[in-house]
Formats: structure tokens, C-alpha cells, sequence
């Protein structure tokens, strides 16, 4: 009987172990399926976002002049990697949207409720292509004394009844510092050594330098300094002083004189990320700009031969207007500014001021003659 | 006695143990249907792709400054330049690279491979005197393999193309072909 009643205790305890070690497997084994269906349903979103953005790239790029809102959830920031050409969510294993050959400024990682896109055409003279500007509402544009910088001033992209939110869902600033401008720099300071933390980058765009000891802050916020001639026209070939501060008002790099080609040009200085950004960026520009300049020389020759197979309907003076050698030069300073090592020299754009002007002239006389005009 | 009591344990932990295989077995059940839906909606995924990559080159297409209609630089949307149509198909056959400077080099043909991938693109203008269409191709990948390709999908796009040379305007298509 003793023997029995062993018998029936062993029994009893093994069949609890076993009911409870075959529970845990089947409990890990779902929970395990449950965490890989979450993962892949992260990456299944994530993709759907890209495709539907890159879509909405596309078609922001296309629409010229046009400011473009969307909406973005606040845990998940956009990575934007000019040197490895794409456009992708920090943190996830997706191949990303192919920005290769999208000439595009924003800054290098994207946080926020909502990114903003605006474009404008490269043209000179002749259109190269469109310049897409990505920023989000944790940039802060400030546009100093706008009265000179107006035409800065009005392209910056805003809705105007748009007030910046926080993670917090409290209002604190508008994109751009509403539609006043703001007088001088001394009225900076308010902002300057405000203590949220919301934006990432704060651009100021002026025509003087910022005194020192302007501003103590704990924004963890990057201070840069557009230090833009005080011209009549930006659409020529200029230079910008831009200087990185701290929240203290250090400089942390030193200033850096950028080599400016034209409105768009220097938009898209103000949107980079920094001056390293910018200089990629134009450099698939100037790429593009190589490629439509070739095209451009062939069409201008072409049209020459035709006019000349046309003389009894068109003037003999249109011929001087087809002239190939501005193209071919124009062609040869591309080659000189991309170079061969891979490093872009920007200050080769000095050169081209001259070259589009004749070009722009040369066209719009090709027009006033009836002649075919190029472009 | 004891024999018997044996048989009786023995018994009990196959009923579990049969228990557990139904269960499993049902599960597997489960995951084959599961698997074979998920299967569905990936082919549909890719369709849905493949679609979305038709629109993506048009309106790349719609992006590109060189070959449409501009006029004293302000550029005349939906219009594609029959000049510069022509120049283009040429450069993109690389006929003579001598006349265009070079213009079909490896890096430029690189340029636009990295932009229309594994499709091509070809301009129809319809020339109302003869009734027929001229075909011009935009770009056509050497590359692509057709035996490696499941299908295609074709897109029909009517454009107007503007002569500049002459200010004429025609009726055009463009066929946008991507590959699967």
C-alpha cells in the first residue's frame, strides 16, 4: 500500500511539471508570435509613410511655389542623408525614399508635428531644376529688419494662422515671428533665452552680425547666423557669412563664407542642415546643371541651322544671338566646380554670373527679334 | 493489482499528451491559412507598387525642366518641347557622341538609369498632314532582362508638344511602361 501511495505522488507532481512546462512553451510561443507581428506591422507602417511620401516629394517638387503641410507623428523623426541619398525614419531598417537625384535642403534629422515643402526653380538662365525645401514647425525662422530682406521674408514657407505645438500640446510660437518683422536684433532676445526645448534649430537671417553676449539661454536649440549682403536683388551670384552659436552666444564654428548662386541658391542655404548639407546638395544641382547645359548648347546649334535653312522668314541677325561658346563655358566651369576628387569648389560659381546675364540678354533678344528663342 | 494501476497512469498522460497534439495540430491549421492570406496580400502589395511607380515616373517625367516647353525662362506646364524631345531621344542613343560633346556619356546615362530604373518611356507626336504618330524614345534600359520580368504595366498619358522652332503645337502621347 506505501508502495501505491509513492507511486500516486510521483504521478501527481509530474503531471503539474508537465502542464506547466508545456504551458510556458505555448505562452513564449505566442508572446514571441505577437512581438514579430508588432515589428512587422512597425516596418509595414513605416513603409506605407514612405511610399505615401515620397508621392507627396514628387508632386511638392513639381508644384512650384506651393507650401505643402504634413502631418507627422512626434515619436518618429525623418532622416535626411544627403551623401547616402536618401530620405528615411531614423532608427529603421528600411531602405528609405531614393533622394539621388532630388535636389533637396532640410535638415538633417526632422522632428515634429508637421514638415513643410516648398520649391522654386534653379534657373540660370535657363530653367535646371526645381529646388525642394523640407523644414518642420521646431525650426524657428527669424527674418531681421525684413524691410530689406523682403523678398527673403515672404518665400520663407508659413501658414499664417499656424502656431507651432509642443509634445506638451502648448502653443508656443509661430513658424515665422508672425508678420511683423522684427526690428533689430536686440528684440531677438526674448526668444533667444527662452527655455523650451521644442525647437531643434533657430536660423537667423540678417544683414549684421550678432553682438556678443545677446543672449543666455538653455535652448538645446541650434543658433545659426545668415549674415546676408544688403542687396537690391538676391537672384545674382553672392556670399554669406554663416556662424553656428551655442546657448550661450559662442561661436562653436567658426564663421564659414558660403558661395551663393541666385534666390533659390541661397533658400537653400537657409533650409540645410549646415553649410556641408548645402554643398552636397549643389552638387547634384551643378550635375543637373551640366547635363541641361549640354542639351541647351545642342538645341541652340540646332536652332541656328534652322534658322539659317529659314532666312526668307526669319533675320539674318538672329545668328549672332545662337552663340555655342557661352554654353561651352558655362559647361567648362561646371567641370572645374564638381572636379574630379569628389569635393566641390563653390567659388567657382563667381564665374557664372556674367555667362547666364549675357545668355538671359542674348534670349530676350532672340524673343524681341521673333526669332525661336532656346529656352 | 499493481499492473493495472500502472496501465491507468499510462493512459492518463496520452490523453494529455493527445490533447496537446490536436491542439498544435489545429494551430498549424491556423498558420498555414494565415500564411496563405498574408501571401495574397503581398502580391496585392506589389501590384499596388508597381502602380505606384507608374505615377512616380510620370510626375518625375512632369519634373523634368529638359524637355518641356519654356518661354523667356517661364516654363509652360503640361507642354513638352518638340525640339528638345528630339535632341534628347538622340543623346539617349548615344548616335553620335561626337556632335553632342559627350553629352551620351556612361555618367549621364548613369543619371537617368538611377532616375526611370526598369522602365521605358517613348513621346508619340501625331503629325496631322501624314495621320500618323512618330515615335521618339526617351529612354530605353539595355540592361533590363526581360526572361527575369513577371509582366508589365503600361501608362497612356496625352501631352501637348510645342515645335519651337516654328510655335506649331501637336497632339502627343506619352507611353510609360514599367516592368515587374
Amino acid at each position: 500500500m506505501k508502495m501505491y501511495n509513492k507511486k500516486g505522488v510521483v504521478e501527481a507532481q509530474f503531471n503539474w511539471i508537465f502542464v506547466l512546462v508545456v504551458g510556458g512553451i505555448i505562452l513564449l510561443f505566442f508572446v514571441s508570435l505577437v512581438n514579430s507581428q508588432k515589428k512587422t506591422s512597425d516596418l509595414s507602417i513605416n513603409s506605407e509613410l514612405l511610399t505615401h511620401l515620397d508621392s507627396i516629394i514628387q508632386g511638392a517638387s513639381i508644384s512650384v511655389g506651393t507650401v505643402y503641410d504634413i502631418s507627422m507623428p512626434l515619436t518618429q523623426a525623418l532622416s535626411n542623408d544627403c551623401e547616402g541619398q536618401a530620405l528615411t525614419f531614423s532608427d529603421s531598417k528600411l531602405q528609405g525614399i531614393d533622394i539621388g537625384r532630388t535636389v533637396l535642403f532640410g535638415p538633417k534629422k526632422m522632428i515634429g508635428t508637421k514638415i513643410f515643402t516648398y520649391s522654386l526653380y534653379w534657373q540660370e538662365p535657363y530653367t535646371i531644376t526645381p529646388f525642394l525645401y523640407l523644414t518642420t514647425d521646431s525650426v524657428l525662422f527669424f527674418v531681421v529688419n525684413s524691410t530689406k530682406l523682403s523678398q527673403i521674408f515672404s518665400e520663407i514657407p508659413v501658414n499664417a494662422d499656424y502656431n507651432a505645438v509642443d509634445k506638451d500640446g502648448n502653443v508656443k510660437s509661430v513658424l515665422k515671428y508672425g508678420d511683423d518683422y522684427v526690428p533689430d536684433l536686440a528684440s531677438l532676445t526674448p526668444y533667444l533665452n527662452s527655455d523650451n526645448d521644442y525647437y531643434t534649430h533657430i536660423k537667423v537671417i540678417s544683414t549684421e552680425k550678432l553682438p556678443s553676449g545677446l543672449f543666455h539661454s538653455s535652448t538645446k536649440a541650434k543658433i545659426i547666423l545668415y549674415q546676408v549682403p544688403d542687396l537690391v536683388s538676391y537672384d545674382g551670384y553672392f556670399t554669406v557669412n554663416v556662424t553656428e552659436y551655442n546657448r550661450n552666444g559662442v561661436i562653436v564654428r567658426s564663421t564659414v563664407n558660403v558661395d551663393v548662386l541666385g534666390f533659390p541658391s541661397l533658400m537653400g542655404l537657409i533650409f540645410s542642415d549646415d553649410v556641408e548639407d548645402y554643398r552636397c546638395s549643389m552638387t547634384k544641382a551643378l550635375t543637373k546643371y551640366q547635363i541641361i547645359s549640354k542639351l541647351q548648347l545642342n538645341k541652340s546649334n540646332e536652332l541656328k541651322e534652322y534658322v539659317n535653312q529659314n532666312l526668307d522668314f526669319y533675320s539674318p541677325l538672329c545668328n549672332h544671338y545662337y552663340v555655342s561658346s557661352l554654353h561651352e563655358d558655362i559647361i567648362y566651369y561646371i567641370n572645374r566646380s564638381i572636379g574630379s576628387d569628389g569635393v566641390t569648389d563653390l567659388t567657382q560659381l563667381s564665374n557664372f554670373q556674367n555667362l547666364v546675364e549675357t545668355l538671359r540678354n542674348y534670349n530676350n533678344n532672340l524673343g524681341d527679334k521673333s526669332c525661336p528663342v532656346p529656352y | 493489482m499493481p499492473s493495472s494501476i500502472l496501465k491507468k497512469a499510462q493512459m492518463q498522460m496520452f490523453e494529455t499528451i493527445g490533447v496537446l497534439f490536436v491542439f498544435f495540430l489545429l494551430l498549424a491549421f491556423g498558420l498555414i491559412f494565415y500564411a496563405g492570406f498574408q501571401k495574397d496580400n503581398v502580391s496585392n502589395l506589389q501590384s499596388d507598387k508597381t502602380e505606384l511607380e507608374l505615377v512616380s515616373i510620370a510626375q518625375t517625367i512632369e519634373a523634368l525642366t529638359e524637355l518641356k516647353c519654356s518661354e523667356q525662362t517661364s516654363i509652360t506646364e503640361n507642354c513638352y518641347d518638340l525640339l528638345s524631345i528630339e535632341i534628347f531621344s538622340r543623346y539617349m542613343k548615344n548616335t553620335s557622341p561626337g556632335l553632342f560633346l559627350h553629352v551620351g556619356s556612361p555618367n549621364t546615362r548613369i543619371h537617368y538609369l538611377s532616375i526611370f530604373k526598369n522602365s521605358n518611356i517613348t513621346v508619340a507626336v501625331f503629325n496631322e498632314s501624314s495621320g500618323n504618330f512618330t515615335n521618339y524614345p526617351i529612354y530605353y534600359n539595355d540592361e533590363r532582362d526581360e526572361k527575369n520580368k513577371i509582366g508589365r504595366r503600361t501608362n497612356y498619358v496625352p501631352i501637348t508638344i510645342k515645335d519651337s522652332r516654328n510655335d506649331e503645337f501637336y497632339f502627343g502621347i506619352l507611353y510609360l511602361t514599367v516592368f515587374i
